[in-house]
């Protein structure tokens, strides 16, 4: 038996489940664009500048690409190459230290300053990573916001909590809600609509 | 050409939670993932050349899917891979053993292999759909194999010598 045959033969038992359920696939991507918007919304608000520049060409990885530069989670990461499949999907590839390896796939929709649904562009996307609420694996709350990231945990309150961090660009504030499922709804802007006293000042690590 | 959903998933819904499953190694996980997979292609407005430019496509969305669910802080575990490996029916105490090394080894050497042995792409192909270099593929398939040998042994024979 060739090892081809062995390695099919130890994976043969894996089957998927039997039934395609377009709608409540349908259902939970939306939910991810909807958080998705929600930032991007905040995004193109001009809160948020993304460092990137121009367009390259090499041939073994395929295709027109983008380079940027981006803040995830907190880490600055340069060399982002950003390659549209042609349906509105980016991927998003950088090296890890072993070789360019692909770390991000998304698409996603904003909008424009006339309340207009838009695409977003391959940077527009990436900025999205940039700013966003996250529950890590030990269940603590993470804020980040470009280089800046923030434990919120203690600062939730009933699934939402409003908190305020100085940064470069002056004070931004964020109104964060739990939106069930691991989702964050998240506002931020340099202006406070309400009263800037129901905003806790916070540190970045 | 772009054949229905419901023929395709009959056809390959197998095929892409395997592919899943090598980069999740969690079945809830890889299931989304092919629900997800066959969404995006029934949403999609692409016009594919052929059945194999389908079948690459949707494997290249899925492991894409699957790669975005392992990073996620969100991501739920509800079975562990030795609980999951327990439930299934392996045909020898060989491949289950088989099974086990090579979800034991690193995502990026997983995905390589099972995309060559289990989907008999050539590296050209591999790269193409991973967007590797082909000599980046050509490191990980050897360094998989290599490290499978490791684990073991002559069950995993030394067969392919300059045929990648």
């Amino acid at each position: 038996m060739t090892n081809r045959e062995k390695y099919k033969q130890a994976f043969a038992p894996l089957h998927a489940k039997g039934t395609l359920f377009l709608e409540e696939s349908r259902t939970r991507q939306a939910r991810r664009k909807a958080s998705m918007r929600r930032t991007a919304a905040a995004c193109l608000c001009g809160l948020l500048i993304l460092g990137g520049a121009g367009a390259a060409y090499a041939a073994d990885l395929g295709g027109i690409q983008t380079r940027l530069t981006a803040w995830i989670r907190g880490e600055e990461i340069s060399g982002i190459v950003a390659v549209e499949d042609g349906d509105g999907l980016y991927t998003y590839m950088w090296d890890d230290g072993e070789g360019m390896e692909e770390q991000l796939t998304a698409f996603g929709y904003g909008k424009d300053a006339d309340g207009n649904e838009a695409a977003l562009s391959a940077a527009e996307i990436l900025e999205t990573a940039s700013v966003g609420v996250e529950t890590d694996e030990d269940g603590a709350v993470w804020l980040y916001y470009y280089e800046y990231r923030v434990d919120i945990t203690e600062y939730m309150t009933d699934g939402a909590c409003q908190v305020a961090l100085e940064t470069d660009d002056g004070t931004v504030y964020f109104d964060v809600k739990d939106s069930g499922d691991g989702d964050y709804s998240l506002g931020a802007s340099t202006e406070v609509l309400d009263s800037a006293e129901d905003y806790i000042v916070v540190e970045p690590e | 050409m772009k054949p229905s959903t419901e023929i395709l998933f009959e056809k390959y819904r197998d095929h892409i939670f395997a592919a899943a499953f090598s980069v999740c190694r969690n079945a809830a996980d890889a299931d989304d993932v092919v629900q997800d997979t066959f969404l995006q292609y029934h949403m999609t407005a692409k016009d594919f050349n052929d059945e194999q430019h389908i079948r690459a496509w949707l494997l290249r969305v899925a492991i894409n899917h699957a790669k975005d669910v392992i990073r996620s802080p969100r991501r739920r575990r509800l079975v562990p891979l030795e609980e999951y490996a327990d439930t299934l029916c392996f045909e020898t105490p060989e491949s289950e053993e088989l099974f086990e090394q090579v979800m034991a080894l690193p995502e990026k050497y997983r995905v390589v292999l099972h995309l060559f042995y289990y989907e008999d792409y050539p590296v050209r192909e591999i790269a193409g759909i991973l967007r590797l270099t082909e000599s980046n593929v050509k490191v990980r398939l050897s360094r998989g194999r290599k490290l499978l040998r490791e684990s073991i042994g002559r069950y995993w024979e030394d067969d392919e010598q300059g045929k990648i």
